[in-house]
């Protein structure tokens, strides 16, 4: 479903932001992304996404490659990025109709899955209010909503849930869960390393823009003891 | 270091810092050389009213009323200009929930806020009242009283103004409560002051084309001399204080004292209710509706909306669509253009190019689509991850820029129709210069967007106003003008022949231009487009 291949993004001619980081995800999987903090995770996310311009690497999403096809490859994946940064001096349900008809989604189904997961996220009753009078965590909700609306066969998150509740965090974690089991891929950045553990199928760890690890849990572990928190502090601690 | 001081340091950097960012230029000096000759261009017409008045009031014996004069003139500019200032700097801005987080008492901070405001007016005070000053001293003779009285005058100025201004949208508190009124005050204030100054600078033209005018205004009973000893004592206690009077001195610190101690006592009241007001949130309205909308209605309507709902850039916007519409009607009530001057022989061969003119200035002035990609800030990701191709991504921006253009020019042509005796030929022809002019100028400006597209801004006004791109979108058009006059002196019977065939000649020559650059802006720039990245 993705596949990079040798993605480089440099700022200024000199600092190495990602570092030939190569790797694939395959449909149906659920792939924990995790790194310390400015190692490269956001930056590969938006070069995956498109919002960024790789310095040197490919990208292809379901079969298109996003630099060469970037109509096809983002009609594929959605994105919830970790700053719920959008134009709020909308309604929520102005901003649910404007992703819904971007991704051509029809009135009956944009209406099941609006009513669906705004009341599961609790935010149905405020979709008539100005998305400025929204909490952080409600942003978080309505872009979440809008990003499963066209149903993508790739969802890709960056810190998701940073601002949910506990309960709204279950929920996403369950949709998560439910996205995969019908096909779809999940690719998610977190800190939350006991989500990751829980969740995921398979977990890549980067650190000062290299892929140091990437495989399922189990064989991250092999031939340890230690948690994955160990495993991390261990694999991402400086020279 | 003082609280106070400390506070009021860190606003002012960030004011300046902000200021600075909002040129996006990277090299400082030029930055620098930028700002300083944008101040000489606004300083320019103030240095020659100063002489202006000066001759006329030294012609009545009283020179020093130059000095009082301009103060008057930056009184009402600074007024109506703090108003929605200091609105910004409470209502909207962010920090406030961060200050008050902080060990600092409530006057603290609303004088600290205030002093970004001070700053902006001391500079304005200065642009416009200081020219006076030393051209009185100049004319009259060197006095070291008047130096220092005078340095210290320009520096209390703006206090009176200021302070004035914010016991004001203390009073209109509660009217503000509501999001919808306080982005009206914003819209009506800033409106109220484009009239002031398009007032003030169509009595400036005034005065400069007929002398006579001045005097009489000087001398009559209920003219500005009247208004500026009756109705606005400090403006004479300011140059008497100016001219070395102990009792003038004390009169003026002390109506500046009585101001800010009267702010100081209401700072708390002030300040909590600018919190309560900006924690105000609005309750839902409306119906939840599920419609499907084309693409490429769903963008149009994204960047009208960013435009409509953001203040600063609806006034912006605004403006571009009633400035030559408010322009017009001033002119007209001040006497300067009526029907007879159309219809009179020396005006009337001119009437194609007056009315053309007229119904492209919405498009001359508005520098929309300079701005299209900025105006986003950090929401610019959002249509960069849809699946919207780069080509129709613009494509919205420049028709959002020409359906408001158009707006201007289709209420310019309604006036025009009234107050013109123009044929219909002459409509068709000038509605159709106009829309080339608008499509051409809509995609330059978008171009000088894509290549300039500064989306990080904290405030609004960095995104529109205080933005390079704007002006070089407006030195475009005066390059344009310019070759325009170029090919008027060189090219015999141009603009003294048959105007229309003129006009219809410009408007192909325009087409051209607008093919040209569309066709670099949907091929070579699509790259550079996607390439944006925040």
């Amino acid at each position: 479903m993705l596949k990079i291949k040798g993605l480089t993004k440099v700022y200024d001619r000199q600092k190495k932001a990602v570092d030939q980081l190569s790797l694939e995800i395959e449909k149906g999987e659920i792939f924990g992304f995790i790194g310390p903090n400015g190692a490269g995770k956001t930056t590969t996310i938006r070069m995956i996404t498109g919002i960024l311009n790789p310095s040197a690497g490919e990208i292809t999403i379901n079969g298109h490659d996003i630099s060469k096809e970037p109509i096809a490859a983002k009609k594929s994946f959605t994105y919830v990025p970790d700053h719920p940064m959008i134009f709020n001096a909308i309604k929520g349900i102005d901003y649910l109709n404007f992703i819904a008809d971007m991704y051509e989604v029809s009135v009956a189904e944009r209406q099941e899955k609006i009513e669906k997961y705004t009341r599961d996220f609790e935010i149905y009753d405020d979709l008539t209010q100005s998305i400025n009078s929204y909490s952080h965590g409600m942003k978080q909700k309505l872009l979440i909503t809008g990003a499963l609306l066209p149903e993508p066969r790739l969802f890709i998150l960056d810190e998701p849930l940073g601002g949910l509740d506990p309960r709204s965090a279950k929920t996403l974690k369950n949709i998560m869960r439910e996205h995969c089991r019908q096909g779809g891929t999940v690719f998610f950045s977190s800190h939350i390393l006991e989500v990751v553990e829980n969740l995921c199928d398979r977990i890549g760890i980067i650190n000062q823009g290299q892929l140091i690890t990437c495989d399922t849990l189990a064989r991250i572990k092999e031939n340890s003891t230690s948690t994955l928190e160990d495993i991390f502090l261990e694999l991402t601690e400086h020279e | 270091m003082n609280k106070l001081k400390s506070l009021t340091l860190i606003q002012l950097k960030d004011f300046l810092g902000n200021a600075r960012r909002g040129l996006n230029v990277k090299n400082s000096k030029l930055g620098s050389l930028l700002q300083l000759l944008a101040l000489a261009a606004l300083a320019t017409p103030a240095i020659n009213f100063s002489i202006l008045t000066f001759n006329s009031f030294a012609q009545l014996g009283q020179p020093e009323l130059v000095i009082t004069s301009m103060y008057v003139n930056s009184v009402l500019l600074m007024f109506f200009l703090g108003i929605p200032f200091i609105v910004s700097v409470f209502f909207y801005s962010k920090d406030i929930y961060f200050l008050s987080s902080l060990p600092l008492r409530e006057d603290t901070i609303v004088f600290a806020k205030l002093s970004t405001v001070y700053l902006y007016l001391l500079g304005l005070n200065t642009l416009l009242v200081a020219p006076s000053i030393v051209i009185y001293l100049l004319n009259s003779g060197f006095r070291l009283v008047v130096v220092l009285m005078g340095t210290l005058a320009l520096i209390l100025a703006p206090l009176l103004p200021l302070l004035i201004s914010a016991l004001l949208v203390l009073v209109l508190n509660r009217f503000l409560i509501n999001k919808n009124r306080r982005n009206l005050l914003a819209i009506i204030g800033n409106l109220l002051l484009i009239i002031v100054i398009i007032a003030i600078q169509i009595i400036i033209t005034r005065y400069i084309t007929d002398p006579e005018y001045l005097q009489q205004s000087l001398r009559s009973k209920e003219g500005l001399l009247g208004f500026i000893g009756l109705r606005f004592p400090p403006s004479i206690w300011l140059t008497k204080m100016i001219l070395g009077s102990g009792r003038d001195t004390l009169l003026f610190f002390g109506i500046n004292i009585f101001f800010w101690l009267a702010l100081q006592s209401l700072a708390k009241t002030f300040y909590r209710k600018a919190l309560n007001t900006f924690s105000q949130t609005a309750g839902g309205s409306g119906q939840i509706y599920y419609h499907q909308r084309s693409q490429a209605w769903q963008l149009l309507k994204r960047h009208i909306m960013i435009i409509l709902k953001e203040p600063t850039f609806m006034l912006n916007t605004l403006l571009t669509l009633i400035v030559p519409v408010l322009l017009y009607m001033v002119m007209a009530l001040s006497g300067q253009l009526s029907l007879e001057l159309f219809n009179s022989p020396e005006v009337k061969p001119y009437l194609p190019l007056i009315f053309t003119g007229l119904l492209t200035a919405p498009a001359l002035i508005g520098s929309t689509s300079a701005t299209a990609i900025t105006r986003e800030g950090q929401a610019f990701w959002e249509t960069k991850v849809l699946p919207v191709s780069a080509r129709d991504n613009l494509h919205s921006r420049v028709l959002t820029t020409v359906i408001f253009s158009l707006s201007g020019t289709v209420l310019m042509l309604l006036i025009s129709l009234v107050a013109l005796p123009v044929t219909f030929g002459t409509v068709i022809l000038g509605s159709v210069f106009a829309l080339i002019a608008t499509l051409f100028f809509a995609t330059v400006d978008l171009i000088i967007n894509i290549y300039r597209p500064l989306l990080s801004w904290t405030n609004p006004t960095a995104a529109v106003k205080n933005n390079l791109n704007v002006t070089i979108s407006l030195a475009i058009r005066a390059v344009i003008g310019l070759a325009f006059y170029l090919i008027y002196r060189l090219v015999p019977g141009f603009l003294t022949g048959n105007l229309e065939l003129t006009i219809l000649v410009s408007a192909v020559v325009f087409f051209i231009f607008y093919l040209v650059s569309r066709g670099i802006l949907y091929t070579s720039l699509l790259k550079k487009f996607s390439e944006i990245s925040l």
